[in-house]
């Protein structure tokens, strides 16, 4: 039978090689191992030897010429075939012979060319143009991709946030923007996440409430699915009070049993303030300094308070008095892991807008960290509590005696509202204030509420 | 016949069979069986599809080294270590063809289950520690081998291979130089056919005679000849009884010739073929052949008998090693530790 | 229980284990009639005689290689180096021979050996001998690399060390051979691959080992509990590979934050490396990056106050707490 010799694969690389020179010529005889030719690889030209024994019928490839891996450079005539037969054959099935003949000289010579023509010089125009349009289409899309997001929601800056802050913050349902950084660079951490959570009233009921809400109102499934089995994971807790709860619990049910609370609540239109708002803070954007609404509604209080001192006051059911402050020192409610301090800003109607800031800022990290000092935690006249950043709409807070009155301050948030006969939306806010009826009346209370609310709406009102 | 010159030539070691021819057909056979093996990983190395990857430094031309080593070797207490071509003495210690095939192609039931390839054959059970890869780099563990045989004084040899090139790598000098002083029984053996890859001996070492390379260790140094069976057993007898019995270790530079390339991709440029059909005349196994003839213990008949017998084991071998398995690919995480962690012992 | 010298709990670790079993022996320079260049060894020579306590000429490649060679014969041999540093001569030893024999014989030969040493910063001998190779052993799978800070740790984990059939990388510091320690007379070993909660906490979670543990990670975390009052957990690795993650992952996903200490470099050190192992893990656990406390990245000097310098010390590591406490 005649055997093939086809090209070996010589190194790891190899993918197709060029015979240099042939040492035998067609007819030769050839033992095992004689070189019959030299091949030139990727790495080196090698010698090539005949792996059987017979006589040179075909030499399929001239010097020079190219063959892949596993292609056939020669046909060798063993037993008895002669090599003229072997070689007739060999021509008359030529092209359309079986696979290791494809690969002869001829087709190694077509198969150079179309690689090549992967190449630019051998279709110019098409390969080029379909690469540099999609290589256009690509960069548009890449830049659009990149515009998207970027455009769509430029005033949206990047929230830094620790991955353990920000998974508390999404199983307890806590908008990250209404989240203050108390970290570095204002990385909003864990115990700021903490912080605003314990301020949410039943956070627990609340936050698996907004999640399994939906499953209630989907029809029943026709065959039960193949659902998991639900174990208890939660453990029940036994908490003492701390020293602090303890002072919350007394001073809170007494102020609630002795005083005769009433509330009045007024809904502020506070767009042009948050216009303002954002109009400075890019002004203080070198300063580094960040207003939020509540600074503004503080400064507003404090305005507010000096035109209302009946308000800004003392009840002392001992003495029979009632003391009228001149000054302004405003308590301002910040929450703790395990319950609610109220450090107080003295003085603050006669502070501008950043130091209000400032003060609030530094004094509510300190709370945090435990380290205020006991002046700075007593002497309010007046108090606040703020609840916007939980996305609470309106409250009534429960006055801290001998105080008069305490502000309870919801979110700033569009609302549909009518304006000259029309629905348009308005960023609002609602106000409610709970009095102490033993020091003021109703329309006391509610000449303070308006001229609050007026500042709120006409900001330069406050710095009448 | 210029084989016949070539044996007339070399000094009188014995004219009459000493035996019924049994145990020298067996070293004749073995060294067929390995040429026939490193020929056909040849072929099939060089065949498209690339069944046998990585590098593949075959031993055809060194036969009579391993086939001597083992004809001496004492299965139950000398050590064998090795450099990266390592398919021949493997072989000469009693590896199965199939299981040498089988790693040459990465299988599962190669003799490193397909984790060493052709440079790494192991076999504890033939006490082959090894093919190793670096050059040179194992020549200190053939000194801990000695060193067991010594401390447990069991009487064994370690056999240290390695080529001409490995003797210019530091730890050739300070394995030699510890042995020396421990008295390891170690034959530390160069098959020097010449050329470190494509370097020859005259480019990479200062002094030209080799055996002299083992001096200043306080150790014998000598030549051999690494073509002619007879005259290696013969050369490395004496050094074999003085390390099995206390007096430490030789270095011994046995002479040959590599008739492939270096490795598969090698052109073999420096070489020219006259020196090569010079060579070819000194053929280990041809040399053998027309020795034995010459007592009378090979016939015509028989060598092409052994030709066949080789021929059919080797074919046989290359079939299962094909239709063996693939290792699994969970297996690639086994035996990186001999333990499983943590570990409390 | 008697309070006892680290390189006596080292002698004592391998003397019980050379009267247990007959195939271990020590071989090093200098372990011998020298008693031992940091006096580990002393006596041990007169113990066991010369057949078992083996001095080498300085011949790293040899004598290194010589042990793979011995243990790949069954025989478990204690190689002992003056210093880590000088391994980077024998590395093909180690990192070729050693750690890939078991593997590329498709677990036929076993390589039971310990190589142990001084490693890390010394005391001003300068970059050449003050190299920290755990991070380049432990990046090698097929090698065992455990790092003891404390005499009881040293005892227990060398005895398990010599025990196991793997190639063990010990890694020790001549600046802790005198640290005192309790270790009881009787017999007991410690677990490979098991790190060990020194000091359990809520707050923030500390890793060292070794020396790094012994000089600056436990006072430092001694300062913080007692003058911060900040609840640390800490954490001693004692192995490097294979690395105790499980018991890394639970604590951090307890305490939210992480300190790593080590005297290796930082980039491409032993720190980044844990750390890297860690942070896809305990991802969403984080509160705060974490942070790798390591040498500066330069060769390490001479001079006494510019090797200070280099080094992580206390105050480093106070600092890093406080900075992922947010204090």
């Amino acid at each position: 039978m005649p055997v093939e010799i086809t090209m070996p694969q010589l190194s790891d690389t190899m993918t197709e090689g060029t015979v240099v020179k042939w040492l035998k010529k067609e007819g030769d005889k050839v033992k095992g191992g004689d070189i019959i030719a030299e091949v030139e690889t990727d790495k080196a030209t090698m010698e090539m030897e005949s792996f059987e024994g017979g006589t040179l019928a075909v030499l399929a490839v001239a010097e020079g010429g190219k063959v892949s891996v596993g292609g056939t450079i020669a046909v060798l005539a063993t037993g008895k075939e002669s090599a003229e037969e072997v070689k007739k054959n060999y021509k008359s099935t030529g092209g359309s012979a079986p696979e290791p003949v494809a690969s002869s000289a001829t087709s190694a010579k077509q198969v150079a060319p179309i690689k090549k023509a992967q190449s630019p010089s051998t279709s110019p125009v098409v390969e080029v143009k379909s690469e540099s349009q999609s290589g256009t289409v690509a960069a548009a899309a890449s830049s659009a991709e990149h515009q998207s997001p970027g455009s769509g929601s430029s005033e949206v800056h990047r929230i830094k946030i620790s991955p353990l802050a920000r998974r508390i913050a999404r199983s307890k349902g806590i908008d990250l923007a209404r989240l203050e950084g108390s970290g570095p660079g204002g990385r909003i951490v864990q115990a700021d996440v903490l912080a605003f959570a314990r301020l949410l009233p039943s956070a627990g009921a609340a936050a698996p409430a907004a999640e399994g809400g939906a499953p209630a109102s989907q029809p029943a499934a026709i065959t039960a699915p193949d659902l998991p089995e639900r174990l208890a994971s939660g453990k029940t807790e036994v908490i003492e009070l701390s020293k602090m709860r303890q002072t919350i619990a007394l001073r809170l049910q007494l102020s609630k049993q002795q005083l005769p609370h009433f509330y009045e609540t007024v809904d502020v239109d506070v767009q042009g303030l948050s216009e303002l708002r954002q109009t400075i803070n890019q002004k203080l954007e070198k300063q580094n300094i960040r207003l939020s609404i509540s600074d503004f509604v503080n400064k507003a209080i404090a305005a507010a308070l000096r035109q209302h001192p009946a308000v800004n006051a003392h009840f002392d059911s001992q003495k029979n008095q009632i003391t009228r402050f001149g000054d302004v020192h405003l308590g301002i409610a910040v929450s703790l892991p395990d319950g609610l301090i109220v450090p107080v800003l003295r003085n603050i109607d006669q502070m501008g807008l950043s130091e209000i800031r400032q003060r609030s800022v530094d004094l509510a990290q300190r709370a945090r960290a435990q380290r205020l000092k006991r002046e700075e935690l007593s002497g309010a006249t007046f108090t606040v509590s703020t609840l916007g950043m939980y996305g609470i709409r309106d409250f009534s807070a429960i006055i801290n005696p001998p105080e008069v009155g305490i502000l309870a301050v919801g979110a700033a948030e569009p609302r549909a509202v009518v304006r000259d006969g029309q629905v348009v939306a308005r960023t609002m806010m609602s106000l409610t204030l709970s009095v102490d009826h033993r020091a003021v009346d109703g329309a006391g209370a509610a000449q303070f509420l308006q001229t609050l609310k007026q500042m709120l709406e006409e900001p330069a009102l406050m710095l009448v | 016949m210029a084989v016949a010159d070539e044996v007339a030539k070399r000094p009188s070691i014995r004219k009459t069979p000493r035996s019924d021819g049994s145990v020298e057909l067996g070293y004749l056979r073995m060294m067929m069986l390995i040429r026939r093996f490193e020929e056909r990983t040849y072929r099939e190395y060089t065949k498209p599809g690339q069944k046998i990857g990585g590098f593949c430094h075959l031993y055809s031309g060194q036969e009579a080294i391993a086939v001597g080593i083992a004809a001496r070797f004492d299965k139950k207490r000398d050590y064998l270590i090795n450099g990266y071509r390592c398919h021949g003495h493997s072989l000469a210690l009693g590896m199965s063809p199939r299981a040498a095939m089988a790693e040459l192609f990465g299988k599962a039931t190669g003799c490193s289950k397909g984790k060493g390839g052709s440079m790494h054959f192991f076999s504890a059970e033939n006490r082959n520690m090894g093919g190793h890869g670096i050059v040179g780099g194992h020549i200190p563990l053939a000194l801990g081998l000695a060193f067991s045989q010594t401390y447990r004084e069991t009487g064994g040899v370690t056999y240290c291979l390695f080529g001409d090139g490995a003797i210019n790598q530091g730890t050739f000098s300070e394995t030699l130089n510890l042995a020396s002083l421990y008295k390891a029984p170690c034959l530390f053996i160069v098959e020097n056919n010449g050329v470190a890859m494509g370097t020859q001996v005259e480019r990479s070492s200062a002094e030209k005679d080799l055996a002299l390379r083992g001096s200043g260790f306080n150790m014998p140094h000598f030549h051999v000849d690494g073509n002619d069976l007879d005259q290696f057993m013969e050369g490395i007898a004496d050094a074999i009884k003085r390390a099995r019995t206390g007096g430490g270790p030789s270095f011994i530079v046995a002479n040959t010739y590599r008739f492939r390339g270096h490795s598969m991709s090698d052109a073999m440029k420096y070489r020219t073929r006259e020196e090569m059909e010079q060579a070819k005349l000194r053929d280990p196994i041809s040399l053998y052949e027309v020795s034995l003839r010459d007592i009378g213990l090979l016939t015509d008949q028989q060598a092409e008998a052994l030709e066949e017998e080789v021929s059919a084991e080797v074919e046989q071998a290359i079939q299962q090693a094909d239709a063996d398995p693939q290792p699994t690919m969970e297996s690639r995480f086994e035996d990186a530790l001999a333990e499983t962690y943590p570990l409390e012992k | 229980m008697p309070e006892i010298q680290f390189r006596q709990a080292l002698r004592a670790a391998m003397t019980e284990e050379m009267e247990r079993d007959d195939s271990v022996f020590l071989m090093g320079e200098e372990v011998a009639q020298y008693n031992g260049a940091y006096k580990v060894s002393e006596g041990m020579l007169k113990r066991f005689g010369p057949r078992r306590v083996i001095d080498t000429p300085i011949s790293e490649a040899g004598f290194s290689g010589l042990g793979v060679g011995a243990a790949m014969a069954g025989l478990r041999p204690i190689i002992e180096f003056m210093s880590w540093s000088f391994t980077l001569v024998c590395l093909d030893q180690l990192v070729n021979n050693a750690a890939n024999i078991h593997y590329m014989s498709g677990g036929q030969i076993k390589c039971p050996i310990v190589f142990r040493g001084g490693n890390g910063i010394a005391h001003q001998l300068a970059a050449t001998h003050s190299h920290r190779v755990e991070s380049i052993y432990a990046r090698i799978p097929g090698l065992v690399v455990v790092c003891p800070s404390t005499p009881y740790d040293a005892k227990g984990l060398l005895k398990t060390s010599i025990r196991s059939d793997d190639p063990v990388i010990f890694l020790e510091s001549e600046i802790i051979l005198s640290d005192r320690g309790e270790v009881p007379d009787e017999e007991f070993t410690l677990p490979i691959g098991k790190a060990h909660v020194e000091r359990p906490g809520a707050e923030v979670t500390v890793i060292s080992y070794g020396k790094s543990m012994a000089r600056f990670t436990r006072p430092a975390v001694a300062r913080l509990v007692e003058e911060d009052g900040i609840d640390v957990e800490l954490i001693d690795l004692r192995t490097l590979r294979p690395l105790d993650t499980l018991t890394l992952i639970e604590s951090i996903r307890k305490t939210n934050r992480c300190v790593i200490v080590s005297e290796d470099y930082g980039y491409c050190g032993m720190g980044d490396a844990i750390q890297a192992r860690l942070h896809k893990e305990v991802f969403d656990d984080l509160d705060a990056p974490i942070e790798v406390v390591h040498s500066d990245e330069i060769p390490i000097p001479f001079n006494h106050h510019l090797e200070e310098a280099t080094m992580p010390s206390v105050e480093r590591v106070i600092q890093a707490v406080k900075e992922v406490t947010y204090r």
